[in-house]
Order: structure tokens, then C-alpha cells, then sequence
């Protein structure tokens, strides 16, 4: 593959972000969860514990139907409690690392087609984990909005200040 | 490289995304730019206009950072012009495909540094062109959650519903 990222650099860098996310809710307390996502959504989260559900959910149902098992229930994880869902989103993790390592080169890019919802997606494996890592960058994004309309203060959590890859900030 | 996401894959990714962001934003017109960016922001950003303009300065900017050259003066580029945006996304776009085509293996991991605001800044040109990219992904997402939150709702925008690395969506038969 040509320059870019690793599915192994971006796992990092998730879970840096991840870490930060965890640090602030640990301090602010699980009552930060029940921020709110605001209004003209789509009715599937309302808060944004609901929305860290769904970001670790996806990652562990998007691993399930890679190894062709049934994808996991997960409403019965709590969306209320900040502990509940880091240690869900570990185990997720785990597993996305798990199948990342033990993935074959060739079958990388194998067509692949499941059903959800009412859509029948064709896509790779390569496709999907980098959907996966994509999907969690941008709901952090979103989240970080949704906080900082809502009188919360979030550090910017810019690839850039991640260890991944080296480097650093310094004040000049 | 282990396997991942090419840059020509994210790049890939972010012009599907900056298509369908232009596509929409046209039909709704330059209005919509002026849309806030709510409270308790650090105040670069009034507007959802301003946001993209950040987006594709920050990518022309850490062009010119490793092209070590002035730094552009993104403050002409008007931020209530669908147009204008989107025709200086495609300039620096087009640059960051050609950089990213002409810098060497062994160049992508060597260390650079450079000074922003007070900041002293350091990381590879991989690092750098990975900061531009997924900054990108990120600032989409969070205009549409301003949007959204402003009563004007997005399409999907992931990576899965985009034409990279193949495959597609249909919906299933009744």
C-alpha cells in the first residue's frame, strides 16, 4: 500500500482520543452524559451517552458480522454511566485489534455483503475497519460540538497532538 | 506500511465529501454560510462559512509549512461565497495531491518543525498530511451537527457510503 495510515495508527489514535474522553467524564461526572444531541435528529440518540453506545456498538457489530456471527444486542449496556461504557468500548477494541492481526493479507480486500437495516452493503474488510476508525473520529467531533454548545470544556483532540506518530507541541 | 488507509484513499474519501458538501450548500445558497457556530466557541469561527474556510486553509497552510514558503493569506478567501470556498478547496487539494505523489519514502519520516501562533510544532510530513486529512473529517462532521442542531439535515457522509475502495449500498428488496 502506498503512504497513509495504519489501521494500527489510527486504532491509536482512537484510543488516545479515547483516554481524553474518559479523563473528562471521570472528572465531570456520568451527569455529563446526559448531555443532550439537540434537536432534528433521528430519534436514535438523545444524549450523548447514547452516541458512545453507538460508536463502541458499531465497532463491535461491524466485527460480528466480519467473523459471521449474529451482531451483538448492546442496549442493554448503560448509556448513563461513563465506567460502563470505556469498559465496553475496551472489549470492542480488543476484539477490532484481535481481528485486524489476525487477518490474511489476501483477504483484505475480499468482497464482503451483509444486511442492515433495510440496505445490503458490498463492501471489503478493508473497507469496513476503515469505516470503523473513521465512523469513532467523527462522532468524537460531533460529541465535542454537542459539549461545547452545551457549556462544557473540551481540549482539542486534533491527530496532530496525538503521540501517534511522534512529534509534539511545545509553546514557542 | 502495514495495512490501513492510503492518503490517496482519505483524499479519495474527503473530495466525495466535499462534493456532496458543495452540491448542498449550492442549492441552499450562500445564506446557509452565515449559519453560527453556536456559544462557548474561542471565537476564530463565527460561522459555519469560517469553518470551512478553516478546513481548506489548514490544508494549504501545512502546505506551505513543508514547502517552507509565505504562508498564504487565507483572510482574501471570503467565507460567505459557496464558490469561492470550494474553488480555493480544489486549488489546495490539488496541491496536496502532487505533494503527496512527489515526496519520497524515505522523506515522509523525517522530522520537520515549524513555529504556529506560539506554538512550537513538530512531527513528520506523514504526520502532517495525516493531521490535514483526518482535521477534515473531523470539522465535516461537526458542521453537520451545527447544521442539524440549525434545522437543515445532512445525508450520511461515512466512509462506508463512499464510492472508496469499492463496493455500495442498495436498499433490499420487500
Amino acid at each position: 500500500m502506498s503512504v497513509g495510515l495504519s489501521f494500527e495508527e489510527l486504532m491509536e489514535y482512537t484510543e488516545w482520543e479515547r483516554e481524553r474522553w474518559r479523563d473528562l467524564f471521570a472528572k465531570q461526572g456520568d451527569a455529563a452524559l446526559a448531555t443532550k444531541s439537540g434537536q432534528n435528529g433521528d430519534g436514535r440518540f438523545d444524549t450523548i451517552g447514547d452516541l458512545i453506545r453507538h460508536i463502541f456498538s458499531a465497532e463491535t457489530r461491524y466485527v460480528d458480522r466480519l467473523i459471521g456471527r449474529e451482531p451483538k444486542d448492546t442496549a442493554s449496556i448503560s448509556s448513563a454511566s461513563s465506567e460502563a461504557l470505556f469498559q465496553f468500548g475496551e472489549k470492542s477494541r480488543a476484539r477490532l485489534r484481535g481481528y485486524v492481526q489476525a487477518l490474511r493479507a489476501a483477504e483484505w480486500d475480499a468482497p464482503f455483503e451483509f444486511k442492515m437495516l433495510k440496505l445490503v452493503i458490498r463492501a471489503t474488510p478493508r473497507k469496513i475497519v476503515g469505516h470503523v476508525s473513521t465512523h469513532e473520529i467523527r462522532h468524537w467531533a460531533q460529541i465535542a460540538t454537542m459539549m461545547r454548545l452545551n457549556g462544557h470544556k473540551v481540549e482539542w483532540q486534533d491527530f496532530l497532538l496525538s503521540p501517534v506518530l511522534g512529534g509534539g507541541v511545545e509553546r514557542g | 506500511m502495514s495495512v490501513g488507509l492510503s492518503f490517496e484513499n482519505l483524499m479519495d474519501y474527503t473530495d466525495w465529501e466535499r462534493g456532496r458538501w458543495e452540491e448542498w450548500l449550492t442549492k441552499l445558497g450562500d445564506q446557509v454560510l452565515e449559519t453560527k457556530t453556536g456559544p462557548n466557541a474561542d471565537g476564530r469561527f463565527q460561522t459555519i462559512g469560517d469553518v470551512v474556510r478553516h478546513i481548506f486553509s489548514a490544508e494549504v497552510k501545512i502546505l506551505d509549512k513543508m514547502k517552507n514558503r509565505p504562508m498564504t493569506d487565507v483572510a482574501l478567501v471570503p467565507s460567505n461565497s459557496v464558490a469561492a470556498l470550494f474553488q480555493f478547496g480544489k486549488q489546495g487539494r490539488k496541491e496536496m495531491r502532487e505533494f503527496v505523489k512527489t515526496v519520497s519514502a524515505q522523506e515522509w519520516d523525517e522530522p520537520q518543525e515549524f513555529k504556529a501562533f506560539k506554538m512550537v510544532v513538530r512531527g513528520t510530513r506523514r504526520k502532517f498530511v495525516a493531521q490535514a486529512l483526518l482535521h477534515e473529517i473531523r470539522h465535516w462532521a461537526q458542521i453537520a451537527t451545527m447544521l442539524r442542531l440549525n434545522g437543515l439535515k445532512t445525508d450520511f457522509q461515512d466512509f462506508l457510503f463512499s464510492p472508496v475502495l469499492g463496493g455500495g449500498v442498495e436498499k433490499q428488496a420487500e
